[in-house]
């Protein structure tokens, strides 16, 4: 046991929380960059396996269904090594092996369905991805698969011209993981990487839903007259989790009513501002999310996600850049406001406690 | 480093910690937040997204260029705001973060006010121009404002007008240095220099010395230096490169192992190691075609990604005990 946890372990047993001479091993923590390596080096392996079956077994990738069972197979396999006695070679080559055998089923899929079939296909794979996630036992390749599956719904949503529905969807089931990690205590690991991966699909999702940058274009909405769900209906959806969210946090901190309500009136004018500047609720959940758990990585996402959206802001082509500046100096004065009556209002409540 | 959050987690996933304890534990040992630091954080968020807010509106305002408001108002609306904000810091107390913030806020609103410049009096001045302008008229106040995210837009600042730089200048230095290279070798040397100098100072200036800043720094000279040694790799040019890649890597090793231990520059550096080493052996390996050829470059991957997530754990360890 490493100092630290020594020390962690006795606060916890001087409260009578623990009981013992603490774990008999450290689990594997290791920093988020250290398994963002992993999934690097996973994903450029996978990439040379692919080439390795193009170039060598030219038949599997011309069939559809020789790519289907070639790649079930190889996922099979993955399972197995990813399931044997931890060993960091064997680690690496099972998620290597299986992201090469999903881009092969993937492949097969759409080589069998063609091009009419798009919702079909993108269900099809975002409920691949959502087994692998329940199933795989690896962290890294759980974040991955619920990202890729998270994507997959999105897209068939896309293909369904109901776009903007993924992001309140995908913040309700992350918000929800996030909040009740600790639920399923043999489960924990499973849920974080869950959470991990919506938010991550719910990022990239938002951004490439934004005006200017266009992914819905090509990926094929053909309804002349626009999707029936209009932008904002996602983002009234986004402040709805936001209004949750800070609605749970306050009943966890048993905070008095006053308080409740002036958070909740906060949350709504933030989820207002997110109708003119999307995304803007989206970062701001995620970083509430992320200091209400102590989690310093998804707080680090959802800030990044909420510049990202700011600036994007600029290029939304719904408004003038003058009404964009009149909406932005408008919440820049309340915020600060805000600021100063919550300042104010623990300053009272500081002198009633002390009185 | 483990947070009390991770040590938590890796109790709960060992099942020594009752299901209805977790809260609690989490609770005692602070790794969730109690209503003090909750207070701290709205606190600073609001005042971050409420500066950012305002800030953005200025931005935005000068660029829609608005016609109805004559060219003297909106110079004076900008340069009012710069009083304003400079105004701001000097009544605060300097430590605090809303007295650094104005400055941060001043800083910005300089750069609009050059834009500004250019777009009424259409001066036909390079973008380089503008923004290296931007840096060196803001630098007294980034030196005395002693607020990494302000020193860190200055830098980011002279990284653009390096950029923007040999954009412009190609064509001109294309023949005697190669301009990409010449770029690279610049943004190396000036982002190097200015980790180094970071770390140096952060010794004796506690302000200095949160992380996130010196590891930006640390992969901006990593990203140029890597693009280098491709560089060199991919058109087997120039020795230079690799040796700086060589001796940039031993003394992130010395400086980070040893001296001032940080496992994030260490990961860097093992990614950069990958990237090199396997662009290297597929140059060499790919070029017949072979499919064998990719099936070795994979087990090449995995290989170093294992070796490298075995040592970095292993450190990490060490540390830790």
């Amino acid at each position: 046991m490493t100092r630290a946890s020594q020390r962690t372990w006795q606060a916890l047993t001087e409260v009578g929380l623990v009981q013992g001479d603490g774990p008999a091993l450290e689990t594997d923590s290791s920093p988020w960059y250290v398994k963002a390596l992993l999934a690097f080096s996973g994903w450029l392996a996978a990439l040379f396996l692919l080439a390795f079956v193009g170039a060598g077994f030219v038949f599997v990738v011309k069939s559809g269904t020789a790519s289907l069972l070639v790649g079930a197979l190889v996922i099979a396999g993955a399972y197995f090594i990813l399931s044997s006695p931890r060993n960091e070679f064997l680690q690496h080559l099972g998620l290597a092996v299986s992201l090469a055998g999903q881009a092969l089923v993937a492949w097969g899929i759409f080589r069998m369905l063609g091009t009419g079939e798009e919702v079909v296909m993108w269900l099809l794979l975002a409920l691949m991805q959502a087994a692998l996630a329940a199933v795989m036992p690896n962290f890294v390749h759980r974040v991955f698969s619920t990202f890729l599956s998270g994507l997959g719904l999105a897209m068939a949503l896309v293909a369904l011209d109901v776009p903007y529905l993924f992001s309140g969807l995908a913040l309700f089931a992350a918000a929800w993981a996030w909040l009740h990690e600790f639920r399923y205590p043999r489960h924990i690991r499973t849920i974080q990487a869950a959470g991990y991966g919506l938010v991550l699909a719910l990022v990239c999702d938002k951004a490439a839903l934004l005006p200017g940058i266009g992914v819905v274009r090509w990926t094929g909405v053909q309804d002349p007259d626009g999707p029936w769900v209009q932008p904002w209906m996602g983002e009234v959806l986004v402040a709805a989790v936001l209004l949750y969210v800070v609605r749970e946090l306050f009943r966890r901190h048993d905070a008095p009513p006053g308080l409740q309500a002036a958070g909740l009136l906060a949350a709504l004018v933030l989820g207002g501002a997110s109708l003119e500047a999307p995304g803007v609720a989206v970062g701001i959940t995620i970083m509430l999310l992320g200091f209400a758990g102590g989690n310093r990585v998804l707080l680090g996402l959802g800030a990044a996600a909420l510049l990202f959206y700011v600036s994007a802001y600029y290029y939304l082509l719904d408004a003038t850049l003058l009404a964009k500046a009149q909406t932005l100096f408008i919440a820049g004065i309340v915020l600060l406001a805000a600021r100063w009556s919550l300042r104010r209002f623990v300053a009272r409540a500081g002198v009633r406690s002390a009185g | 480093m483990a947070t009390e959050r991770e040590r938590i987690i890796d109790f709960v996933e060992q099942g020594l910690i009752a299901k209805e304890n977790i809260r609690e534990a989490l609770r005692i040992t602070n790794a969730t937040p109690k209503a003090a630091a909750w207070h701290a954080f709205v606190d600073r968020l609001l005042l971050w997204v409420g500066s950012l807010a305002l800030v953005c509106a200025v931005v935005f305002f000068v660029a829609y260029n608005w016609h109805d408001i004559g060219r003297f108002t909106r110079f004076g609306a900008v340069e009012a705001l710069i009083a304003l904000a400079v105004a701001a810091y000097c009544f605060m107390d300097h430590r605090r973060l809303a007295a650094r913030l104005s400055l941060l806020a001043a800083g910005v609103l300089t750069g609009v006010l050059l834009a500004l410049y250019g777009q009424v009096y259409q001066t036909g001045a390079d973008t380089w121009e503008l923004f290296f302008s931007w840096a060196l008229l803001i630098l007294p106040w980034v030196v005395i404002s002693r607020f990494p995210a302000m020193w860190i837009l200055w830098i980011a600042l002279v990284n653009l007008s390096i950029i923007l730089y040999f954009q412009v200048f190609r064509s001109l230095l294309a023949g005697v240095l190669g301009a990409d290279d010449a770029m690279l070798w610049l943004l190396f040397a000036f982002n190097t220099l200015c980790l180094v100098a970071w770390e140096l100072l952060a010794r004796v200036q506690p302000w200095l010395s949160q992380r996130w800043a010196a590891r930006l720094l640390a992969t901006a000279g990593g990203v140029s230096v890597t693009l280098l040694v491709l560089d060199a790799v991919l058109h087997r040019t120039g020795f230079a490169a690799a040796a700086a890649w060589l001796a940039w890597l031993a003394v992130l090793y010395l400086a980070y192992r040893r001296l001032r231990p940080d496992l994030f520059m260490l990961a860097g550096g093992c990614l950069t190691g990958i990237v090199v080493v396997v662009t290297f052996v597929a140059r060499h390996l790919l070029g017949d075609g072979h499919a064998g050829g990719f099936l070795l470059l994979a087990v090449l991957v995995i290989g170093l990604g294992a070796g490298a997530a075995v040592w970095l754990k292993n450190v990490h360890r060490a540390w830790q005990t």
